[in-house]
């Protein structure tokens, strides 16, 4: 049985084999891309550089507070972001080493490992990417996937880097719970409807500021995490995080997708995996 | 759920609510204004290429949010009926949020607001009490045409940007979020009726009918407030039972969806045919 | 079992473990190769319907399913710091002191004052890389038994066996893939990408070369200034595990790297990382850094025969 041509089979055998003009040139990558990722990057022009690293580990303690009073624990709220930004520092530096103009896939995380002290590890990984035809200064760094990038760069944005603003925020409960036993009426509770407003419009105005600073245009895919991390549940930090872009095209390049409807069976769960409520038999 | 006895301590003068937009609420959207002022969304990618691709421009993300008592006893309640005070809380407290998260919209200048999530969410801390956060990307038109709904105001809609350019495709414009709720409190059925059950498949007259009704509420006040505003219809309706902080024989029926209006002259394409290969 | 049957079995085992101790395969998979090298049984894969089309696509056909496994005792020696500092099993690693801030010189394990130590296990990382070598050996020995040109979709297994020190087994399990009429390879490609991405990774114009692994190994014994700074009442960074934690990532990633240039290829996608820390005697930790990911060559400069279709599913 004779077998089809197939180029793209063939060429990739024969440089298997040893023979082949187009070899990338350059050190040697690594890269947590995707095939997916790495192929729609390839598309516009950006090949990975390497999978870069930052991290810092912090001992951070509990700040003195006046415990019955609603306030931002300036002290933490400077200490978390200080980390943040260590650790992206560090990771910018190494991206720069292997010859990056941005980062890709930016996983920012903090992690708490317990025991005999804990501590915080703050860590920014991502795989740092180039486009040889495109001149950059600094570098650029998102928690956008390939596929997002790919998307934002055809409809003519480019990515600046993570904004982000922190508040941690002590919530004075102790009063609260007295209140409460007390209380028969249903109404809102106004000063602490505003401390969370405020803790949360901080948080954002930083982030809002950061971007601004970096002079972009916008910022997509932004979050409001809110986490007690290692303080107990009084004690909360509301991290406003998201990428700023800014459009370098002369305009927004639209992409007119086409509607389609899949034949794929996708099962639709009929019933809800929660049961309804009060539906248990009792006597 | 019983309520515990708090050791004396001083008590404060009974809380007001929060009057107008704090502060620092207010600086951060003046910051969303002006010619060449930054935007912010918490659309996808994805999200944001779509509702570009419909027309229209992300200004700002928008928050509201209010803390508010939801306690209750249901000590001596010996018959199935709506707790007229819980549903008139949670209605007030939804809507402070909801209409927080507008107002910041209408100091934007947008014509509406997309993406809106509605949470109820506790915190250790606060017994009897919950957050109601209302959360979505304000948007302004960018072919300035009135997007409003008939009362001047932003539209809302809980639709993600997927949902909002395919509703514009198929020639709907959103007009905003419609809720109905009602809380009902089931009551225990007396001890000779459960006996009298014993070995039998029966219906339980009271749960039914007290489920059914409840529902029935719920969705009849969505509609009239539908109604209200003129819609021709409601979409993706989602109805949540949750009985939040009173024990299981107190539920929380809560109906949600989009109004629509219709648009003129919008035909939409017809979708071509795929089968993935990727599983 | 009769007797003469037990004697029978017992010669099979002593001759599979002389093959294992030469480097090669078991009895029993030599003959399951050459079974499905001469034909004389249906090919076996654990590819899905999805990836047998697109290997087909990318116009190649499955031969068989290939193993290669082994298991190791790692000979490493922890926590080896002593009054007069590091010893010299450290194998020739990087290594970083902390000195006492208050001007003490170490006076052992336990006192208050001591040096802090960051150093590199290299007899741990080699013995890691070398069972995975035996593991990689026979796996492309069953793929050469098949003439296959590559294996897809490699699943690794990586553990401990309880109860046995200090041991390690590494174990990959794939598809192997060939061309008919292809050119001989001097050795098959290797992809930890399941059929689907290895289709879609050839129309992207890279070809899989070798399965690539990276370790880095960290020890952290903390000196007294560590000591002191985790006591503290104020949010300080603590450079010793800073420092520590960072380089074995790097190391890691080195290593990786430098696989990568060692097979010849252009680069490494889907990289898989995985970070433990281990508390070792006294106040000690291990960190390791252990990255497996799938070196490609660029084989085609130009991108896709067509841009990709953007699409909006209605469901």
């Amino acid at each position: 049985m004779s077998v089809m041509p197939h180029p793209r089979a063939d060429a990739a055998l024969a440089c298997l084999a040893g023979k082949s003009s187009e070899r990338h040139q350059g050190r040697a990558f690594s890269s947590d891309l995707s095939v997916d990722e790495a192929v729609l990057l390839k598309e516009i022009g950006y090949e990975p550089k390497g999978l870069v690293v930052g991290s810092a580990v912090y001992h951070i303690g509990i700040q003195y507070a006046n415990w019955t009073t609603n306030q931002e624990m300036g002290d933490l709220t400077q200490a978390m972001y200080q980390a943040r930004t260590e650790a992206l520092t560090a990771m910018e530096r190494h991206a720069q080493q292997v010859g990056g103009q941005g980062v890709v896939g930016l996983k920012l995380e903090v992690q708490i490992h317990q025991g005999n002290h804990p501590l915080a590890e703050f860590v920014a990984m991502g795989t740092a990417v180039a486009n040889p035809n495109v001149k950059s200064s600094g570098i650029w760094v998102s928690d956008l996937s390939g596929q997002d990038l790919y998307l934002l760069i055809r409809a003519g944005y480019q990515p600046i880097g993570l904004a982000f603003g922190a508040c941690v925020y002590h919530v004075a409960h102790q009063r609260l719970g007295a209140w409460v036993g007390q209380q028969s009426q249903n109404v809102e509770l106004g000063n602490y409807t505003s401390a969370l407003y405020e803790a949360r419009e901080l948080a954002m105005t930083r982030m809002q500021q950061e971007a601004q600073r970096s002079r972009a245009h916008g910022i997509v895919a932004m979050r409001i995490e809110q986490k007690s991390h290692m303080w107990g549940s009084h004690v909360i930090e509301f991290l406003a995080i998201g990428t700023s872009v800014r459009l370098v095209a002369a305009e927004h390049r639209k992409i007119a997708p086409e509607l389609s409807v899949s034949l794929d069976d996708e099962m639709v769960p009929v019933t809800d995996a929660a049961p309804a409520a009060g539906g248990a038999a009792e006597g | 759920m019983t309520q515990q006895e708090d050791p004396p301590q001083p008590v404060e003068a009974p809380p007001a609510p929060l009057e107008g937009l704090p502060k620092d609420a207010l600086r951060r959207l003046a910051e969303l204004q002006g010619k060449d002022a930054l935007f912010t969304s918490d659309l996808s990618v994805n999200e944001f290429l779509l509702v570009k691709e419909a027309g229209f421009h992300p200004r700002g993300l928008v928050v509201g949010s209010s803390i508010y008592h939801i306690g209750f006893s249901s000590k001596g309640w010996s018959t199935s009926r709506e707790v007229q005070t819980l549903t008139q809380a949670m209605y007030a407290a939804r809507e402070l949020a909801m209409s927080r998260m507008e107002e910041e919209a209408a100091v934007l200048g947008a014509d509406g607001v997309v993406g809106v999530r509605l949470d109820v969410g506790f915190y250790e801390w606060g017994r009897g009490t919950a957050e109601f956060l209302a959360l979505g990307t304000a948007v302004s038109a960018e072919d300035g045409g009135n997007w409003k709904t008939p009362a001047g105001k932003p539209f809302t809609s809980d639709l993600s940007g997927q949902d909002f350019w395919t509703l514009l495709q198929a020639g709907h414009a959103p007009l905003g979020l419609v809720m109905g709720t009602c809380v009902y409190h089931v009551a225990h059925q007396g001890m000779f009726q459960a006996m009298g059950n014993i070995g039998q498949n029966k219906e339980m007259p009271n749960f039914t009918q007290a489920l059914y009704e409840a529902r029935e509420l719920a969705m009849e006040r969505m509609q009239d407030e539908a109604k209200k505003v003129g819609a021709e219809g409601i979409v993706g309706v989602q109805i949540q039972e949750k009985s939040h902080v009173w024990g299981s024989h107190t539920i929380e029926f809560f109906a949600m969806g989009t109004a629509v209006r219709k648009l003129p002259d919008r035909e939409i394409a017809t979708p071509r045919m795929v089968l993935s290969l990727d599983r | 079992m009769s007797d003469e049957a037990a004697a029978a079995a017992q010669q099979r085992q002593l001759a599979s473990i002389a093959s294992l101790e030469r480097g090669g395969l078991p009895l029993a998979a030599q003959e399951r190769i050459e079974e499905l090298r001469e034909g004389k049984s249906a090919w076996t894969s654990d590819l899905s319907v999805s990836e047998m089309a697109a290997i087909q696509h990318a116009g190649f056909e499955p031969v068989g399913m290939v193993m290669g496994s082994s298991v190791y005792r790692i000979a490493a020696q922890w926590g080896y710091t002593t009054v007069y500092g590091l010893g010299g099993a450290t194998g020739g690693g990087r290594v970083r002191t902390y000195p006492c801030p208050h001007g003490f010189y170490g006076y052992g394990v336990g006192s208050e004052h001591r040096t802090g130590y960051n150093w590199e296990h290299r007899f741990y990382e080699a013995g890691i890389t070398e069972t995975r070598d035996a593991a990689l050996r026979r796996i492309l020995e069953e793929a050469q038994g098949l003439g296959a040109h590559g294996v897809v979709g490699v699943r690794i297994l990586r553990r401990h066996l309880e109860g046995v020190g200090n041991s390690l087994e590494f174990t990959c399990i794939g598809t192997a893939v060939r061309r008919r009429g292809g050119p001989k390879l001097r050795s098959p490609f290797m992809s930890h990408l399941d059929g689907v991405a290895f289709s879609k990774l050839l129309h992207g114009g890279y070809v899989p070369v070798a399965l690539v692994m990276g370790i880095g190994a960290m020890e952290i014994d903390p000196g007294c200034g560590t000591e002191w700074a985790l006591r503290s009442w104020s949010n300080t960074r603590i450079q010793q595990i800073s420092d520590g934690i960072e380089e074995a990532r790097m190391l890691g990633i080195n290593h990786l790297e430098a696989e990568v240039a060692t097979v010849d290829a252009d680069g490494a996608v889907g990289v898989e990382t995985d970070l433990s820390t281990y508390e070792l005697g006294g106040e000690s930790t291990l960190v390791e850094l252990f990255l497996l990911g799938t070196a490609v060559r660029r084989y085609a400069k130009e991108p896709l025969d067509e841009p990709p279709l953007p699409i909006m599913r209605l469901r």
